[in-house]
């Protein structure tokens, strides 16, 4: 390691599938391993550039899962039901294809090891991917920093990464996980299926004091709402960090 | 909706804005830092904003930025064959971060 950190130049590489799981019946985890990236921060994302045959290309972003090995990272993406690319990804891509990516982009929506605020996680549908590469981090860095991550998905059939982020909040206790079902919630669940209110985010007893720097990712609705919420609770403007994707239900 | 400055007329679909980190990318090359770091103050209404957190359209054949408070155009960005068209019309100023190394 050096602390000499390169410029950073953002160009076009290729990158190669390598390994593909599902999440959800409509989520599907990529592994791409290819490109030669300096100074990944979870939280980040890459734009992805796709070009048919006829010479037809389509650009877009999409959040980093993992990186947590050199030259691999792993994307999850939801199929959107009149997406252009999103189909590709999770129905169609075979081991051994390629893609066009650029990245890794924007230190505004990551998160750090070394900041010592507690973190609040707010995601909604797919919005819990880039807070799932902040989770990981945190623990591939040995972090002891308090997180809590409040997810809000539409079903137990939706909610991506259930047994991970059930597995990483049983063995850590300074990881909190609340899940929060919008359409129907499971047998025995105490909270009734509703949007996120103000009394899911309410409770900061696990931030010990301090205010928690707060990253809210999904839908632009669901981001919005939230991040009034999150002011009337007596969050400062300035320790809330927001990531918006297009209007994609949930 | 239709909006405007001084320069420009464009109508979006305030449906389809995504925000400044989805347009991070392509203005990360053209400026040369990392853009969801810049500060950028609004000409129209002095709102003072990260441009993560501004509106963007990817829609158009480019990449237009609108501020998050009034919806003025502050920013717009095109690659072409010939080179990558910048205007910061309808924007006060732009701070940009130090770039390392």
């Amino acid at each position: 390691m050096t602390d000499r950190r390169e410029p950073r130049r953002l160009v076009w590489q290729r990158a190669e599938l390598v390994d593909a799981r599902r999440e959800t019946a409509s989520a599907r985890t990529l592994v791409f391993s290819g490109p030669a990236w300096t100074g990944y921060m979870s939280g980040q994302h890459v734009d992805v550039r796709l070009t048919a045959e006829g010479g037809y290309s389509a650009e877009r972003s999409y959040s980093i899962a993992a990186a947590e090995r050199p030259r691999c990272f792993e994307l999850t993406v939801q199929r959107l039901p009149d997406g252009e690319v999103s189909p590709y990804f999770v129905e169609e891509m075979a081991i051994g294809d390629e893609i066009e990516v650029r990245g890794p982009i924007g230190g505004w929506f990551a998160w750090r090891p070394e900041t010592p605020d507690p973190i609040l996680l707010v995601g909604g549908g797919s919005g819990v991917v880039p807070l799932m590469a902040m989770i990981r981090e945190r623990d591939r860095a040995g972090s002891r920093v308090p997180f809590r991550l409040v997810y809000s998905a539409r079903s137990v059939d939706e909610a991506l990464y259930r047994d991970e982020l059930a597995d990483r909040s049983s063995t850590n206790d300074r990881l909190i996980v609340d899940q929060i079902y919008t359409r129907s919630a499971p047998m025995g669940y105490e909270r009734a299926p509703s949007r996120i209110s103000q009394m899911d985010l309410a409770d900061l007893s696990w931030a010990a004091g301090s205010a928690p720097r707060c990253y809210v990712c999904g839908p632009n609705g669901f981001v919005e709402s939230v991040s009034q919420l999150l002011l009337a609770l007596g969050h400062a403007p300035d320790m809330i960090r927001t990531e918006r994707f297009g209007p994609t239900g949930e | 909706m239709s909006i405007s400055d001084d320069n420009v007329k464009v109508d979006l679909d305030q449906s389809k804005a995504l925000d400044g980190n989805a347009a991070a990318g392509a203005f990360s090359v053209a400026l040369g830092v990392d853009a969801s770091m810049i500060d950028i103050v609004c000409a129209g209404c002095g709102y003072r904003a990260p441009f993560a957190e501004e509106r963007a359209y990817l829609e158009g054949p480019g990449t237009t930025l609108c501020c998050r408070r009034c919806a003025s155009v502050i920013g717009r960005l095109a690659t072409t064959p010939a080179g990558m068209w910048l205007s910061l019309s309808g924007s006060e100023s732009w701070r940009l971060p130090i770039v390392d190394g």
